[in-house]
């Protein structure tokens, strides 16, 4: 992308510009705007389920449209309002807080973006398609299996979250190159605003956990369409495994959600004290050690699945222990503020709202920590004013301060302070009138999910004051959308740097140009436009000369892509040892194993093969095309093999559904043969572009990223070989 | 047989664990001087949960009884011991003994990161074959050179992240992945011993109870082989994670003291 090109479309503003744009704040704002619709639409339907709770045996929507709209209120708020929120924030402000012209790949970018709306149509044209989703957005089986659920609703559920999850690990692996790579010179990690540092590890943790969900989903599709029975328990399937593979990714879930408004909430508090964050060191740190642990605790979700006392007693351990870092957290952003000259601006007020009403979510939420809690009130309303208190006061909170925070950055326009605090207050009370009470009705024993309930004593005053509280909030929300609707026409010019920030973003014009920067300020330390001010620490001196070069883009995103992969890959080989040594009930199924032997020794020599294609590439030698070409016809050999084995398998009465062993082995191959194609796609494509000498100085980088992933292919291969093949003699 | 008893009464006082701790004790002080120092105190921890792990209950009980105690003394011997013992060597001494000809072999075989990564995790993956499992409590031979090679694969894993020689170390980001990824093989095994209804060493299953320590667990303590093989597997997967965990953030707190604007100037780049 060259300056001409941004500089060129800059020059149009009209709806053509918006759809083929691929500058990052474009694509960002549309991101916030797309999230915006959805969150409307999910917050109507939150009002759907209200209206309906607010009396005794009310029949406002039917039982079967009350669980399609608790379904779709909850997929939508997860995926198609916290994800692209957390996106289009991350989009618009990584490259102007580390000082970048764009992203790392601009038209990723765009394509990522792209994949939500198309995502969320698909998901919400399941209204008008014979049924939405209906099973709750975690999906349960056997409940989503086609015996219980024989509407298409699952199946869209299913489809569009595909959709939606590759568009967010594009955008995961995007934001992260972009961090690695991109930063401005100075800007050395220890000193990137808090901020980055959670996209950051919310990018990793979002490229680990969504393959997770991936590999469930697809399993439960193949279990629908393709007459599986992975999560059947009527045919030795397991249901509980469903939930392992859900909470595996759903857990990690909970933090890509809340990380980012951590990042927020440690930038708006600083600059609204006047004073640098509290102990920087241990907000980055704890949030790594979080990241880490909250890939391993999954299990604290399934208390009551009855996984038996030992499982139970080490992650009520493991959770609560989880609790005390991000506890002390609260204590950095608290003294921060202590002794600071505090401006209570709306942006200020809602990072405030936030730490309170957080603070009441991780509270109970180390309550639902200990198992026998966990086994009184799962499933109850209790569970979910927990969860609204630490993804609405936490995220929602922490998302509505960056509104009001960097409003003024994109639009160039302050939004109104007086409306601001009317939006706070109300929300407030809107938010703590329709959620505070719900934990005494879960405690009275109201089960979540259930479209009515008796007339039993308190149930009637508790349910009505959270549907007045919800309508309050709702207000609030118009509130909202009134004040971003006159500022930005009306609104008060901004300025560069309205709040007197200190981070990179603010150095820019508001709104800034399509390349961002005129030229980026020297950064010396972590508030590099405090230093422009008031001058850096004497023995502070700018990193140029002792800095490494970043490692090349192609290398970092390709590695991110494989760590995404190895995940997908650990979940599949994970549900063939389940369901093949944990259980001996299929018997071994008939392999030919001589004949796959044959055929991995092709593709391990096809490894062999690429290394020498990037070995005569270094020396400049001539044979490295044709090296490309050896492998490409050992990866067709390996593949002809799978055909072959596939083959004779199917005419021997073997095929997907007729046994879990098949199942599995289906998938799994079939999954590692998807890859070995793909694989022979690129390095086709590599070829090619070399012939015609498209490639250029980039050569090396590109080959080398393509070797990458055609190792990771064949490394697969080893471990399925040695489970699949080998592991059955044993 | 109470607890109590077993706490205090199960000790081998007859173990060669003893003489090969007073030896390296020795040696250590020999190579080292007597002096009190953190590297000193980093050995002793060392060596006493090498006797912990080798002649104490844990010992006895790991030899037969429970596989509970097997992933307590593999733990240790991997993921504590190793750590400690490197941690023990003065750095500038070693620094310099490194650079030298004859011990020079020491950075080529642990220096190279994925190979120890490979080593670490794998020797860990390798006894928990159920045949190799069983076989460690059935024989003795077997039993010596699963503690030895758990001890070196420790100390293969932990070499490129605490190397004496600080340029030889892996860069902060690469040793953030470097124990995150051992923390998730290690989670993986977890989960996999936790929840298989099969026995993952089924030498556990019957104890031959020559020390009459049977009743006690088996009706005090209400302990079954499969709530024994679930403990076993738990013990890998969240306390051994926290060990790793605890790693990163030590590197990650040192990492960002170094980087901050008053010492700044050190360069950095992204994931290695």
């Amino acid at each position: 992308m060259t300056l001409e090109t941004i500089e060129a479309e800059a020059e149009e503003s009209g709806f053509v510009s918006w759809v083929t744009t691929v500058d990052h704040k474009r694509i960002g704002i549309m991101y916030i705007l797309t999230a915006g619709l959805f969150f409307v639409i999910a917050g109507l339907e939150s009002l759907i389920m209200r209206i309906q709770l607010a009396v005794p045996n009310n029949d406002f929507v039917s039982a079967e449209l009350y669980n399609e709209v608790f379904t779709m209120h909850g997929t939508t708020m997860v995926f198609l309002v916290g994800m692209p929120l957390i996106a289009g924030f991350a989009n618009y402000l990584v490259p102007l807080m580390i000082g970048a012209r764009d992203v790392a790949f601009p038209r990723l970018n765009a394509f990522s973006f792209w994949l939500v709306p198309f995502g969320g149509f698909m998901l919400h044209f399941s209204f008008m398609a014979g049924g939405a989703p209906n099973a709750g957005w975690f999906s349960y089986a056997p409940l989503s299996e086609l015996p219980y659920n024989s509407g298409q609703g699952v199946d869209y559920w299913i489809l569009s979250l595909l959709v939606l999850g590759v568009g967010s690990i594009g955008s995961a692996i995007n934001i992260l190159v972009t961090i690695v790579t991109l930063r401005a010179p100075g800007l050395t990690i220890p000193r990137l605003p808090l901020f980055i540092w959670m996209i950051f590890v919310t990018a990793i943790l979002t490229i680990l956990a969504i393959p997770a969900l991936n590999a469930a989903i697809v399993m439960l599709l193949i279990d629908r369409q393709l007459e599986a029975a992975f999560f059947l328990p009527q045919r030795s399937g397991s249901a509980v495994l469903w939930q392992h593979f859900f909470w595996v990714f759903g857990h990690p879930e909970v933090y890509i959600l809340i990380l980012p408004a951590f990042g927020m909430i440690s930038e708006i508090i600083p600059v609204f004290s006047r004073k640098p964050i509290f102990g920087y060191a241990f907000v980055a740190a704890s949030t790594c050690a979080i990241g880490v642990l909250s890939l391993g605790v999954w299990a604290h979700h399934m208390f009551s699945v009855g996984m038996g006392h030992g499982p139970d007693l080490f992650f009520t351990a493991a959770s609560l222990l989880i609790a005390v870092p991000t506890g002390v957290k609260v204590f950095n952003w608290s003294a921060t503020m202590v002794g600071g000259r505090l401006q209570f601006r709306s942006a200020m007020l809602f990072a405030i709202g936030f730490l309170v009403e957080f603070v009441i979510g991780g509270l109970s939420g180390v309550t639902l920590a200990a198992a026998p809690i966990d086994w009184q009130v799962t499933d109850s309303y209790y569970v979910v004013a927990h969860f609204h208190y630490v993804l609405f006061g936490g995220t929602v909170f922490g998302m509505m301060a960056a509104v009001y925070y960097w409003f003024p950055k994109m639009s160039g326009r302050m939004l109104n302070e007086r409306l601001g605090k009317v939006h706070f207050w109300l929300t407030i009370v809107g938010f703590n009138m329709t959620f505070f009470v719900l934990h005494f009705v879960g405690l009275m024993g109201m089960p979540r999910r259930v479209f009515t309930y008796p007339d039993l004593p308190g149930y009637t005053l508790i349910n009505m004051t959270a549907t007045i509280g919800a309508f309050v909030l709702g207000v609030s929300i118009l509130v909202m959308l009134y004040n971003v609707w006159t500022s930005l026409r009306h609104g008060e010019k901004a300025g560069d740097n309205p709040w007197d920030a200190w981070t990179l973003e603010w150095a820019s014009s508001s709104p800034p140009p399509p390349h961002n920067f005129e030229s980026v300020p020297p950064i010396r330390s972590r508030r590099p436009l405090f230093d422009l001010i008031h001058g850096a620490p004497d023995d502070a001196r700018p990193a140029a000369e002792a800095e490494s070069s970043p490692p090349p883009a192609p290398i970092v995103s390709v590695t991110a892509f494989i760590a995404s992969e190895t995940a997908f890959f650990i979940m599949l080989i994970l549900a063939f040892v389940v369901y093949n040594f944990y259980s001996f009930g299929d018997g071994p199924g008939p392999l030919n194993i001589e004949r796959a032997g044959v055929f991995t020794v092709a593709l391990l020599a096809s490894s062999g093969t690429m290394i020498m294609s990037e070995r005569s590439l270094r020396k400049g030698s001539g044979a490295a095309t044709w090296w490309l070409i050896v492998t490409i016809l050992l990866g067709v050999t390996f593949l002809g093999g799978q055909a072959w084995e596939y083959t004779d398998l199917f005419t021997g009465g073997v095929t997907l559904e007729s046994s879990l062993f098949a199942s599995t082995f289906f998938t799994l191959t079939g999954f590692h043969g998807l890859h070995v194609f793909v694989g022979l796609i690129i390095l086709t494509i590599v070829s090619l572009l070399r012939r015609n000498g498209g490639l250029r100085h980039k050569e090396g980088t590109i080959v080398k990223a393509a070797g990458y992933y055609w190792h990771f292919v064949d490394v697969v291969w080893i471990f399925v070989f040695s489970i699949v093949y080998l592991g059955r003699i044993i | 047989m109470t607890t109590w008893q077993l706490v205090t009464d199960l000790w081998r006082f007859d173990s060669p664990a003893w003489l090969i701790a007073f030896v390296a004790l020795v040696l250590y002080l020999w190579a080292f001087g007597v002096r009190l120092s953190a590297h000193l105190a980093a050995f002793v921890v060392a060596t006493v949960i090498f006797l912990l792990a080798t002649v104490s209950p844990i010992a006895v009980l790991a030899d037969g009884y429970l596989f509970s105690a097997h992933i307590v003394q593999h733990l240790l011997l991997l993921l504590l011991i190793p750590p400690l013992l490197i941690a023990s060597l003065p750095r500038d001494r070693v620094a310099a003994a490194l650079q030298r000809h004859g011990t020079r072999f020491i950075q080529d075989t642990f220096g190279r990161a994925p190979m120890s990564w490979m080593f670490g995790l794998g020797i860990m993956w390798l006894w928990h074959i159920p045949p190799l499992c069983s076989a460690s409590v059935t024989s003795t031979p077997v039993y010596v050179l699963q503690c030895a090679t758990l001890l070196l694969a420790g100390f293969a894993f932990y070499w490129p992240v605490m190397n004496p020689v600080k340029s030889e170390r892996l860069s902060p980001p690469g040793a953030i992945v470097y124990l995150f990824t051992g923390c998730l093989g290690c989670t993986l095994l977890g989960v996999l011993l936790t929840f298989a209804p099969v026995s993952a060493c089924p030498i556990y299953m019957h104890p031959v109870d020559t020390l009459g320590v049977m009743p006690l667990l088996q009706q005090r303590w209400q302990m079954t082989h499969a709530a024994d093989q679930q403990i076993g597997g738990l013990m890998m997967w969240v306390p051994a994670c926290m060990i790793y965990l605890a790693a990163i953030l030590v590197i990650t707190r040192r990492w960002l003291a170094e980087g901050s604007a008053v010492t700044a100037g050190r360069g950095s780049h992204g994931i290695g």
